[in-house]
């Protein structure tokens, strides 16, 4: 079986550097851009049987340009979201860093794996809810599934494979808007590839963003 | 007879950006510390409070700790969640227009009584926010009968508040605008209820269109500023 998993196209709020978290933030231009080449590079390469997107709007408008391309049937798992934060969800990166690091992008979020934001989730109950959303995709019968996620999941999901801790699943990883990660499992799991951003051909997702977002499973 | 006065905390950064605050941890901008200071004077100009309550959010702490520094009062507040701004879950931080625009129905003013009761996943509807207000309110007044107590809180609850204990509907009572940052409101409170004294109640010198955006975050979003606006355009507002 082969899974391709894909994070969703650039928002006004990772542009902003501002976290995310469950908040309704739609795509904006480049975003949309990037999930339409994405889509035709993703129906050129794969034929499959199956998408799985979170539930959350900016992954849904990705998966749903991506099906201009892809002929298969949606289905919309909130296994699949980014973390909640809580009462943190709007801060930016920069203020949530300065005043609350336990909840932000870096180290000090990382080794506080375990803490719940009021109101939100912690890192580790993210991961498991991944993984159940990804048992469940690798418990199905099909040949070729695609995941429309975000970048946290994606990095447990990556850690998971590696099997790394979520410490250096979140540090170790980066993902660009629309990245690609492709992996074939039969009982065991292989990483194929990782972060492809082939489908870009003019620069689109190296912009204003980069790879710093999502460190912490909260982009 | 008891006394309450009811404080809405200065202006904090999502007020400036017309962002939905729900229980984020936002601080107040240096206005917001202005404003807050200058109604910490003007407390003690005009009441002798014994004690103070505030919500336990980040905005109104930090608007307690500098009126009651204004004021040259000492006293040790009890931070109370009873007093928080409604939680709006998944939106917040969204902007007011994308907020109530994009989901008229958590809004009271685009969706009436069922604006009133939808609870944005993750937070709380206003009636919700209303009822844990109240309980704040019963337990407060339930404890005490006499003296004067300050309590600091946000735009949603204190308008939730004047429209319970004056009986009013909530569209009528919008009407009148919302608390603006850094405004008090007087009630005295004995065995026959609560009597609205003033509203709105503000030091002279300092800028007045600190409400302009109201608080963005209780659901509602009014201005008191254009005393000659129609009920319709301040609905307008909440967008």
């Amino acid at each position: 079986m082969r899974v391709v998993v894909v994070r969703h196209g650039e928002t006004d709020w990772n542009l902003n550097g501002r976290m995310q978290g469950h908040a309704p933030v739609p795509l904006n231009e480049t975003g949309r851009q990037q999930a339409d080449r994405v889509g035709r590079y993703l129906g050129r390469e794969y034929a499959f049987d199956r998408v799985v997107s979170s539930d959350l709007l900016r992954t849904q408008q990705t998966a749903e340009a991506i099906r201009e391309y892809v002929d298969a049937p949606v289905s919309l798992d909130s296994a699949w979201r980014e973390r909640d934060l809580g009462v943190y969800q709007g801060l930016s990166y920069g203020d949530i860093h300065e005043r609350f690091p336990e909840f932000a992008l870096g180290e000090a979020a990382v080794e506080a794996a375990s803490e719940v934001p009021e109101g939100g989730e912690s890192l580790l109950d993210v991961r498991e809810r991944v993984l159940d959303g990804w048992n469940a995709v690798l418990g199905g019968d099909e040949e070729t599934v695609l995941v429309v996620t975000h970048g946290g999941p994606i990095y447990l999901l990556l850690g998971h494979v590696k099997d790394l801790d979520v410490q250096a699943a979140l540090l170790e990883h980066s993902q660009s808007n629309c990245g690609v990660n492709e992996f074939h499992h039969d009982g065991t799991t292989r990483l194929v590839c990782e972060n492809v951003t082939e489908w870009d051909d003019g620069g689109a997702i190296e912009g204003a963003f980069g790879s710093a977002d999502g460190r912490a499973a909260g982009e | 007879m008891h006394t309450v006065l009811l404080l809405r905390h200065g202006e904090s950064t999502w007020n400036t950006e017309n962002r939905v605050q729900g229980w984020a941890p936002t601080p107040l901008t240096e206005r917001g510390v202005e404003q807050a200071t200058a109604a910490g004077r003007l407390l003690a100009a005009e009441y002798d409070v014994d004690r103070v309550v505030a919500s336990d959010l980040r905005r109104t702490k930090e608007t307690t700790v500098h009126a009651l520094h204004a004021a040259g009062w000492d006293h040790d507040p009890t931070f109370d969640r009873a007093w928080r701004e409604r939680s709006m879950g998944q939106l917040q931080g969204l902007t007011v227009e994308e907020a109530y625009g994009g989901h008229p129905e958590y809004s009271l003013l685009h969706s009436g009584i069922h604006g009133a009761r939808a609870t944005p996943p993750g937070g709380e509807s206003f009636l919700e926010m209303r009822r844990r207000v109240l309980e704040g309110w019963a337990a407060l007044t339930g404890r005490h009968d006499e003296g004067m107590t300050l309590v600091v809180s946000h735009g949603g609850p204190i308008f939730a508040l004047l429209a319970h204990v004056q009986d009013r509907d909530f569209l009528s009572t919008l009407g009148e605008g919302w608390a603006t940052n850094g405004s008090v409101a007087e009630l005295r409170v004995d065995g026959d209820g609560a009597e609205v004294v003033r509203t709105n109640l503000r030091p002279d010198e300092v800028a007045a269109d600190g409400g302009g955006t109201g608080d963005g975050d209780g659901g509602a979003d009014t201005s008191d500023e254009d005393a000659d606006q129609s009920t319709e355009d301040r609905m307008r507002g909440e967008r």
